[in-house]
């Protein structure tokens, strides 16, 4: 019943307790710091990266208001944006497509936009302002560059547009322009001024427009609410509450939540976080766990004066959660600004290239708070128990009065310093066992780290994507739904005999394309009848699987051989035309099968020849040759150039030339790349990439597993030490009555602190004893099966770790035990020995 | 009534067949108000048992009753608490806080109870230890006899019933160590509370109602009454 | 279990709370119906909320009173405990309430000690007073013998003889003086109890009669007494007959010869009355309220022989018995001593 009013002296006793160790009080909020930072960092990168791929997907739905009403004439507009919920909205009016010849592959619709819907539909003028006069347009610089106009406001433009009713063709001046992003839905838009529309399409029925399709003088009034629940609910609303019935469209932006999209991709965060935790609490516990064991007589006087158990505990985790408060702010910090530091980093490593956006979430700072409470708060907890377990007596007593019989056995000996230094660390095996074992774990992980990542291989890497030393793609050519605009066909056989014939090019490996549907045959059945019937359904309806058929150049084969799974690869029966590799098809999620094997015989129809199977291959081989896209139940088959180049049957579709690949003379690298450039600019289609252009890429991810590896078993080799730290401290304050005895009959203060540094090193020899040897093997053995696993690294134990540790440990060790030694030196020797007492 | 009631007290340090009996076998009775002087040659055990009458150390074997509470009986929690308000410790190596100033030294025990300060007490007490002007000093600026006399203000600040004293002028010249005892046994008895003190110096002990003498851990010897003494 | 009572600080400060907080919520009412144009989405939301804000401010200060309530029941029955002597409930725990009980028990442990204290110095007094009268009995025994021995001494002359009759004199005088003190001691100090039953008055105040008879006999005074026989008093004979006998002793001693002393009891429901009435010298009405003082002797009194105890003693006598005593008086006309003894 009612708690005593005594938190004034528990907070007394914390805040001077902290004051009197100044170091330990610095090293504690250093570590705090550090966990506070990387925690509040991995968080900042998760929401930065979640809020970049939500604006990914803004940019692609076109905007980033909640939701819209669609072809509504001027009066609804009005009705609409006037209801409460409308917290924000833009409008825009239809007025047509341009039809200007360069246009024709991808249509570009001309709008009327206000600035609120400009604004959210992420329209950044470059230079210039929206149109106000009627002769005033604004254009992407995609569509200048498509109309080779400068880039510059003023400019006279020749656009021709289709208002449904009619076309009309005259002269813009080009009010300003912005940047296209030409993966994104903002590809193509006209915008035009208040005055045109007024001008040209008033006469124009927007009732008429809709029930026609070209929709021209409809309104569009995106909308934005208080907040993004249930958008569609409140969508209706608005409707209902109007009495209007239009179409509405919810933006799906909102909809998928990224993140929450895939719990699952979390976890890896989660994991980084609860491992920072961990070496967060290593290193805090240690530092109070020493300072409780030091000042096992201040405690023991707090116990005998009358601070009870729960007293005790409670001056520490005070001590914890004071020096937490004073790490905080500085942790949160720096933590969000290396966070912000490394968004656009992890940025560059998803798949396709994304805007960075920074998330601020106060979020982040309250969870990254919470835990790294959570870190201190745990570290702090056991060494207060221990501390509240201390006895009283503790205040009056001998510290340490161990045996005397192990006395008499090194008397024995004639107290040989070495050797009593050797059975000194032998007098607590378990602890010795702990510390060697935290140490050489730490060591072992470096190891392992540093052999992976000596072990990660450029060239295999390189390869996987490229094989020659410039590669020019044709990425129009994907076998789905034109999204991608471009001429399939682009990549021509001209062209790439230019390419081939450039000075400097050795040789030029082309990689030809063509798609067929394939009616499942006795193999394909054979696989797929028993397979579950919502994945195979379709099949069964349209009687036919897709292949992806492949024409390889021999500058190819010798990729072939890596991603074998049957039967065996010779490159001169294979250039004869009458064999096919196949893949394994990808058969619903992480599985893949292959429906035949060597031997088969396969029919193309669109080939109009059989093929024998020589060689079943991986799922993604050849990855660099391929469209890099699968289809379901499908597989790829690869076959000789020759055979898709050739005369086809009629009625066959013609092959499409994916890519070239070029091998230059070393000295011939720069001009060929230079005309390479200006041969591919015109053509959107065409990609060019270096070999150069990869290996930086690769640079930075390596750079990446190097910073988070050595990042890892620095933080390892940190607890470790402290480990250590922590057993031979303790083991000093333990012994300081014996030391003193020790003294008081005898042994110099030299001949002492030799003993102190032949168990450092005797600690130092155990320790590289253990790694040399299990912890070699260890590391030969992980690290094998990790690179095993990973697709580009050549295996290549590296010694240097081991090497290096040992001349670290020895300097460890002796400095470790030498300033532990100090500890004690302060007092004289009369002071010492009675000082228990 | 007696406060302190020892029971067979026994205290082994180490493992049977080689441990050392600090306590063999004590039993005792002193009386409210008592002034107890215990005397023995050192290593007798004179300590073990001071620390065992107030709690700081459990037992091998035995029971300490206090008011008729059987104090080993109790939580390590309740067994602090009882020391913090009923036990005063003053200790030869003066034992002070280093962390705390003189006066929060002296307040600690009453803080850590939770208790208002009677503050007309506490400069009594100060003033008739000779502290006033050292109140804001750490017990580090202070000489033997000031820290030790701090040590004793502090035993005196939640008026406990029991003061257990080892030795409290071992660290002090004759003229310190006799004003000390005067001191204590002044407010000892303006306080009602009994005195228990270790001491090797007779002519201390003769100052005491009762001298109580130890060797090897037992009972050597008993001067006076086992009830209350009367004490003018 | 009685409501505690407000004072009217707390009172004030409450209603100071109450106050403010309605402002509160009055404020942010109108700010939101101004600011938000009131829709009834956010209404209903705004009501339930001050509600409950209001429902938990209530259900909070409930719930401290009943703390307080059970505190302060608590603390009572704390204290009652510690007043018949129980031992202590909470003993040794973390809380302010088991800390204050420490203090309570402390605190009669310190007064328990300080009465045992007290007691003790009574004890000493005693024991010091009996040593006094024991030993000084024998030495004043001897000197009254001794004086005796030489009155005797035929060789002495008269004017020795009239010196040793006054030593014998004083020595009488002052072994009746310890003997006072003595008695006056045990009774003050609690030695002697009185043993008081309800007798008879009658032969009390014979007895105390029969020791001035003599002397009043001698110097012609004449005694009347008007004691009915069955008029009884709680009372012990002994001492009360000594008391009636210091009084009448008294006035013998100041009622010239020829005068008359007159004893007079009577009984009422409550006490019974014994009045000793002379026609002495009386007493001035400054002194009267003195007279029952000790060692106190009135102006003209001087003249006569005595040492002012005799009075005192009486009154003690009376008082330990419940008892108590009335003095009236008139210059050169007689004193009159009224003497209450309780009925049971």
């Amino acid at each position: 019943m009612m708690a005593p009013n005594n938190r004034k002296a528990v907070t007394r006793l914390s805040l001077r307790s902290l004051k009197a160790a100044p170091m330990r009080s610095l090293a504690v909020i250093c570590a705090t710091v550090l966990t506070t930072l990387l925690i509040t960092s991995i968080f900042t990168m998760v929401m930065s990266i979640n809020k970049s791929m939500e604006l990914a997907q803004m940019k692609t739905s076109g905007s980033d208001f909640h939701g819209s009403f669609k072809y509504l004439t001027l009066d609804q507009v009005e009705t609409l944006k006037a209801h409460p919920a409308v917290r924000e909205y833009g409008v825009s009016l239809m007025a047509g497509q341009l039809t200007n010849k360069v246009f024709a592959d991808s249509p570009v619709e001309v709008l009327q936009m206000d600035k609120n819907d400009a604004r959210h539909g992420f329209i950044r003028l470059i230079e210039g302002g929206l149109p106000v006069a009627e002769e005033e347009v604004v254009l992407s610089t995609w569509a200048l560059d498509k109309l080779k106009i400068p880039h510059e406001p003023g400019q006279r433009v020749p656009l021709v547009i289709d208002i449904g009713e009619r076309v009309i063709a005259r002269d813009f001046v080009l009010s300003g322009y912005y940047e296209a992003d030409k993966n994104l839905a903002m590809a193509g838009l006209a915008l035009v001024s208040k005055a045109f529309t007024d001008q040209n399409l008033a006469d124009i029925d927007p009732v008429l427009s809709r029930d026609s399709g070209s929709y021209v003088n409809t309104y569009h009034l995106s909308v934005m609410f208080n907040n993004s629940f249930n958008i569609e609910n409140k969508l209706r609303k608005v409707l209902a509450d109007s009495g209007l019935d239009v179409p509405y469209g919810v933006n799906w932006a909102y909809t998928a939540t990224t993140l929450a999209d895939n719990p699952l991709s979390v976890l890896p965060y989660l994991a980084v976080v609860a491992v920072i935790m961990f070496s967060g609490y290593l290193l805090i516990y240690n530092i109070f766990y020493i300072s409780v064991v030091r000042d096992v007589k201040f405690y023991g006087l707090l116990k005998a004066i009358g601070t009870t158990p729960g007293q005790v505990r409670r001056v520490i985790t005070k001590q914890a959660e004071l020096l937490y408060l004073a790490a905080l702010p500085v942790g949160l910090g720096s933590g969000y600004g290396v966070g912000r530091l490394l968004v656009p980093m992890l940025n560059s490593f998803s798949g396709e290239p994304m805007e960075s956006a920074y998330s601020a979430s106060p979020w982040i700072f309250v969870f990254a708070a919470l835990f790294s409470y959570l870190t201190v708060r745990i570290a702090a907890s056991k060494p207060g128990r221990m501390a509240a377990r201390i006895a009283p007596v503790e205040a009056v007593k001998y510290a340490g009065v161990s045996s005397g019989r192990r006395k008499l056995k090194r008397s024995r000996r004639g107290a040989r310093l070495y050797s009593m230094a050797f059975a000194n660390i032998l007098r607590h095996p378990k602890k010795l066992v702990l510390m060697i074992t935290s140490l050489a774990l730490s060591v072992v992980l470096f190891g392992i780290i540093f052999t992976l990542i000596s072990s990660l291989d450029m060239n295999k890497y390189l390869n996987s994507y490229i094989t020659g030393d410039f590669v020019i793609r044709n990425k129009a050519v994907v076998f789905t739904e034109g999204t991608r605009p471009g001429d399939s066909y682009k990549l021509s056989d001209g062209l790439m005999n230019t390419f081939a014939s450039l000075e400097g090019v050795e040789r030029a490996d082309n990689v030809f394309y063509k798609s067929e549907l394939y009616p499942p045959d006795a193999a394909v059945r054979a696989v797929l009848e028993p397979l579950e019937e919502s994945l195979t359904s379709w099949v069964w309806e349209n009687n036919f699987i897709m292949l992806d058929l492949y024409g390889i150049d021999p500058g190819w084969y010798g990729l072939v051989q890596q991603d074998l799974l049957e039967g065996s690869f010779d490159q001169a029966k294979f250039a004869s035309g009458d064999y096919v590799l196949v893949s394994e098809s990808l058969i619903g999620p992480e599985r893949a099968q292959t429906y035949y094997h060597p031997g088969d015989r396969i029919t193309y129809a669109g080939l109009g020849k059989t093929y024998e199977v020589m060689a079943v291959l991986k799922s993604d081989a050849l990855f660099p040759a391929t469209t890099q896209a699968f289809s379901s139940l499908g597989y790829n088959a690869f076959l000789p150039a020759a055979e898709l180049t050739g005369a086809l049957p009629e009625g066959s579709e013609p092959v499409m030339a994916i890519s070239s690949t070029l091998q230059v003379t070393p000295d011939k690298l720069d001009s060929v790349e230079e005309a390479l450039t200006s041969l591919t600019a015109g053509a959107d289609e065409l990609v060019l990439k270096s070999r150069e252009d990869y290996r930086q890429e690769l640079g930075g991810f390596i750079r990446v597993i190097q910073t988070l590896g050595y990042g890892l078993s620095f933080v390892i080799a940190l607890i470790g030490i402290l480990n250590y730290v922590n057993t031979v401290v303790t083991g000093v304050i333990n012994r300081k009555h014996e030391f003193a005895l020790l003294e008081s009959v005898g042994m110099t203060r030299k001949q002492l602190k030799r003993v102190l540094v032949y168990e450092g090193l005797y600690n130092a020899l155990c320790i590289t004893a253990v790694t040399s040897t299990l912890g070699v093997l260890l590391t030969y053995t992980i690290a094998k099966s990790i690179s095993g696993n990973i697709e580009f690294t050549e295996f290549r134990m590296s010694w240097l770790p081991f090497v290096l540790t040992v001349p670290i440990l020895l300097i460890i060790a002796y400095t470790v035990t030498v300033s532990s030694y100090r500890m004690l030196a302060g007092n004289t020797l009369v002071e010492r020995l009675r000082q228990p007492e | 009534m007696p406060i302190l009631q020892i029971e067979h007290l026994k205290k082994y340090y180490g493992k049977a067949p080689q441990h050392v009996k600090a306590l063999d076998g004590v039993s005792l009775s002193v009386g409210k108000g008592e002034f107890v002087a215990i005397v023995g040659t050192s290593g007798s055990g004179k300590s073990t048992l001071l620390h065992m009458l107030g709690g700081l150390d459990r037992p091998t074997e035995g029971k300490v009753m206090v008011d008729g509470n059987d104090i080993f009986a109790m939580s390590d929690e309740k067994l602090t608490i009882f020391r913090r308000r009923s036990v005063g410790f003053i200790f030869q190596s003066y034992n002070l806080v280093p962390i705390l100033n003189v006066l929060e030294n002296i307040l600690l025990p009453i803080e850590l109870d939770g208790g208002t300060i009677d503050q007309q007490y506490l400069d009594e007490v100060i003033r008739a230890l000779g502290l006033q002007e050292k109140i804001y000093s750490l017990p580090s600026n202070l000489s033997g006899g000031q820290q030790q006399r701090v040590a004793i203000a502090r035993a005196l600040a939640t008026k406990p019933s029991i003061i257990l004293a080892d030795e409290p002028t071992g660290n002090l010249d004759s003229r310190t160590s006799q004003e000390v005892l005067i001191l204590l046994k002044q407010l000892s008895v303006k306080f009602h509370q009994t005195l228990v003190m270790i001491t090797h110096n007779e002519s201390i002990a003769q100052a005491a109602d009762r001298i109580i003498r130890i060797e090897d851990g037992r009972l050597a010897g008993d001067s006076g009454p086992g009830e209350r003494a009367d004490r003018r | 279990m009685k409501k505690p009572k407000h004072d009217p600080k707390s009172r004030g400060s409450s209603f100071i709370f109450t106050v403010m907080f309605l402002l509160a919520v009055f404020i942010y009412t109108t700010v939101i119906a101004l600011a938000g144009d009131l829709n009834s989405t956010l209404l209903g939301p705004t009501i339930l909320f001050i509600a409950t804000v209001l429902l938990l401010a209530f259900m909070h200060n409930r719930s401290l009173q009943r703390q307080l309530n059970a505190m302060m029941h608590a603390v009572e029955q704390m204290v009652d405990g510690a007043m018949h002597g129980r031992r202590p409930s909470f003993l040794f725990e973390e809380s302010r309430l088991s800390a204050l009980e420490h203090r309570l028990f402390r605190y009669i442990e310190i007064n328990q000690a300080s009465e045992q204290s007290l007691e003790a110095e009574k004890n000493s007094i005693k024991a010091l007073l009996s040593d006094i009268s024991h030993q000084t009995k024998t030495p004043l025994a001897n000197i009254m013998l001794y004086s005796q021995l030489l009155a005797e001494q035929p060789a002495a002359d008269e004017s020795s003889r009239q010196l040793v009759s006054q030593i014998s004199a004083q020595s009488e005088k002052l072994e009746w003086l310890i003997a006072s003190l003595v008695k006056l001691s045990r009774l003050e100090s609690g030695m002697i109890t009185l043993q008081t039953a309800p007798v008879p008055v009658i032969q009390t105040v014979s007895r105390a009669l029969s020791q001035v008879y003599t002397r009043a006999e001698a110097k012609g005074i004449t005694i009347r007494t008007d004691c009915p026989a069955q008029i009884t008093a709680r009372h012990d004979p002994q001492w009360t007959a000594e008391a009636l006998f210091n009084l009448l002793e008294n006035a013998v001693k100041y009622t010239p010869a020829g005068g008359t002393i007159t004893v007079h009891a009577e009984s009422n429901e409550m006490f019974t009355r014994i009045e000793v009435a002379d026609t002495g010298i009386g007493i001035p009405a400054a002194e009267l309220e003195h007279i029952f003082k000790r060692f106190y002797r009135g102006k003209a009194a001087r003249d006569y022989e005595g040492v002012g105890i005799g009075l005192f003693l009486s009154r003690e006598i009376i008082n330990l018995q419940g008892g108590f005593m009335q003095a009236v008086s008139a210059v050169d006309a007689g004193t009159r001593i009224t003497v209450y003894l309780p009925q049971s």
